[in-house]
């Protein structure tokens, strides 16, 4: 619990390789890191610079070479492998650029996947599931399955299925990608009205330059390291009562 | 989540219905196959199984199954009646004989068959099988009187109504039919005709030493096995248990014919094919769903629940394919049975519950490969684009 209050995750001298001997790649080279409670933090850089590997290493998917990760208060090291995955489905939400929906379910089935791996019995999941998709105007398109789905449409039951289960940190990688211009801007403004609502702390990794505006904070990475952070804006953001 | 598997593996109907396929073939296959091995098996002592009033069979020492006998000498049966614990013993005849059918006209010249000709004994009868379609039985006392299987009246008479007194001859001696029975079908397809002890050696144009068997009833309260016991050491006979002896026959064909080689390759094949089948179709499910799966793994998903859902998802796909599989053998016996060389032939709950068995081995082994890739695939995977 050495994490600060205003800290939600905290990254120490993260170093990460893939490969051996005259193959290995360092990947990480000493990330230092805090992202904020309640605020939206974007990570960007260009391809290859170790976005992806930085975000499954604080997100618990992937360990590291070195450095440590504390997680709303937890390191990471410290957890077994299960402790890890309860850790998740407690408290964060992703939306993956692949959307990543599960084809034979509908989009309320897919949004209330995360309140069914906490055991939320499957009608009031459901039902709350159904809430939040109108919310994000996807009232009409509740009972489609995602093949009958826009990108943009299942983007929203991606964001719809990281929310639903109130967690503390969401992770979206690349949320526009997959988008077009038009459809990216609303999906983002959509994102950051609930992400204010709620007060949830979001870590979005991108490269799209279009929606930085959206962002509280910017890291840099270029090559393996954070080469700076940006603040945009210096208050952080209040939760909705 | 259990609901979440479910609706995976049918969401994708036509690998679901392949896999349930997969299954259904293999059970069906495997469950035919075995159940007709049986039913072959169980052919092989039907001449036993039709006398069931016999608790011992006895006969020569040489002798190592029912179809091949070393005739005993008439003085044998005097002997075995003497024996403790014998309530009665009577002769019993078994042989080989042409059968061909005379026409209205009286001329011979009609169907031909080589028939198995079973001769009981003149005053008891005991030995002839219990179940009668038409006429009775007790008019084998009438001179020349013959009593046909239903099976073998269809090949004599191909067609015909079942009728009484229709007149065959039997190695060129006449013979009366007076009743027709439903004896328990025999290894091969043969008539099956029932006459006294006296007439049958008439027929076989068999002289002296022509008994095949003694047929024995023990007295109340004496076990048929020390009673078979008994007579072997009074006797030097051999003497088996109905029981003993119709496992005996089973037992000289398992060893001496390739009826168990053959059956048992075309089992191993069903099993192979189901495993080769509904394994690759369920690692194909696997692999097409396996991004799925990591999300779940990056959403919260444990490992344990990851595998309960396979496991779920295998559970139903066997379950249903095997109770298919199951339907579809059941049918085969339903309706084939009716027919003259399928009777007898059943699905004995015994395969039923072995094959239960083996679909649920093809099951694991179709399962593991897919399993393993949900285990170990890497949720980190979900943020590669």
């Amino acid at each position: 619990m050495g994490t600060s209050d205003h800290i939600a995750l905290r990254a120490r001298g993260i170093v990460k390789g893939f490969g051996t001997g005259s193959a290995r790649q360092e990947v990480l080279r000493g990330i230092d890191l805090d992202i904020e409670a309640g605020r939206t933090t974007f990570l960007v850089g260009p391809s290859g610079c170790g976005k992806t590997t930085l975000i499954s290493i604080l997100t618990g998917l992937l360990g590291t070479d070195g450095g440590s990760v504390e997680l709303l208060g937890t390191a990471l090291e410290s957890l077994r492998p299960a402790q890890r995955v309860k850790l998740r489905a407690d408290n964060l939400g992703f939306v993956f650029q692949q959307f990543h929906l599960i084809s034979a379910l509908d989009a309320t089935e897919n949004a209330a996947v995360p309140l069914l791996v906490q055991g939320v019995p499957a009608r009031e999941a459901h039902h709350r599931a159904a809430e939040l998709l109108e919310r994000l105007g996807m009232g009409a398109h509740r009972a489609k399955y995602p093949r009958s789905l826009s990108g943009g449409q299942q983007q929203r039951v991606a964001i719809a299925r990281a929310l639903v289960h109130r967690p503390r940190l969401l992770v979206c990688d690349e949320p526009t990608a997959s988008l077009d211009a038009t459809t990216g801007r609303e999906v983002m403004e959509l994102f950051a009205d609930l992400t204010r609502e709620s007060g949830v702390t979001a870590v979005v990794v991108t490269h799209d330059n279009r929606i930085f505006h959206f962002a509280d904070s910017i890291a840099h990475m270029a090559d393996g390291r954070i080469e700076r952070v940006e603040a945009r804006s210096l208050a952080p953001q209040q939760a909705q009562p | 989540m259990n609901s979440v598997a479910l609706k995976m593996l049918l969401g994708d109907r036509v690998k679901f219905l392949g896999l349930v396929f997969g299954v259904a073939f293999a059970a069906l296959l495997i469950t035919q196959q075995a159940s007709v091995f049986i039913g072959l098996m169980t052919r092989t002592g039907s001449t036993i199984v039709d006398a069931a009033e016999a608790d011992l069979w006895v006969m020569d020492p040489s002798v190592e199954y029912l179809d091949t006998v070393f005739a005993l000498r008439e003085t044998d049966l005097l002997r075995v009646r003497g024996v403790r614990g014998v309530a009665w013993a009577v002769p019993f005849f078994r042989a080989n004989a042409p059968v061909r059918t005379v026409g209205e006209s009286g001329s011979p010249g009609g169907e031909l068959q080589g028939a198995i000709v079973v001769g009981v004994d003149d005053s008891s009868l005991a030995g002839l099988p219990e179940d009668v379609a038409l006429g009775s039985l007790a008019d084998l006392r009438f001179p020349d009187a013959v009593a046909v299987d239903r099976a073998g009246y269809l090949l004599l008479w191909p067609g015909e109504e079942l009728r009484l007194g229709r007149v065959l001859e039997i190695n060129d001696r006449r013979a009366v039919l007076v009743a027709i029975t439903d004896a328990a079908a025999p290894f091969t397809t043969n008539p099956l005709v029932h006459t006294r002890y006296s007439n049958a050696l008439r027929f076989t144009n068999n002289g002296r030493n022509a008994l095949s068997y003694v047929l024995v009833g023990a007295e109340p309260g004496v076990a048929a096995e020390q009673l078979a016991l008994r007579v072997h050491k009074t006797t030097g006979l051999q003497a088996r248990t109905q029981n003993q002896f119709h496992w005996q026959t089973v037992r000289y064909y398992l060893a001496n014919t390739g009826i168990p080689v053959n059956f048992g390759t075309v089992v191993v094949l069903g099993i192979v094919v189901g495993i080769a089948v509904v394994g690759l179709l369920f690692n194909t499910f696997v692999l097409e769903h396996i991004q799925q799966f990591a999300a779940l793994k990056a959403i919260g998903v444990g490992n344990l629940r990851l595998v309960g859902m396979v496991l779920l998802q295998s559970l139903i796909v066997g379950a249903v394919g095997y109770a298919f599989g199951l339907l579809l053998a059941s049918l085969f016996f339903e309706l084939g049975g009716k027919s003259v060389p399928l009777r007898g032939f059943r699905l004995p709950w015994q395969v039923a519950a072995a094959v239960a068995g083996l679909t649920a081995m093809i099951m694991v082994a179709s399962t593991a490969l897919g399993l393993r890739r949900v285990l170990f695939v890497d949720p980190a995977t979900v943020f590669r684009g």
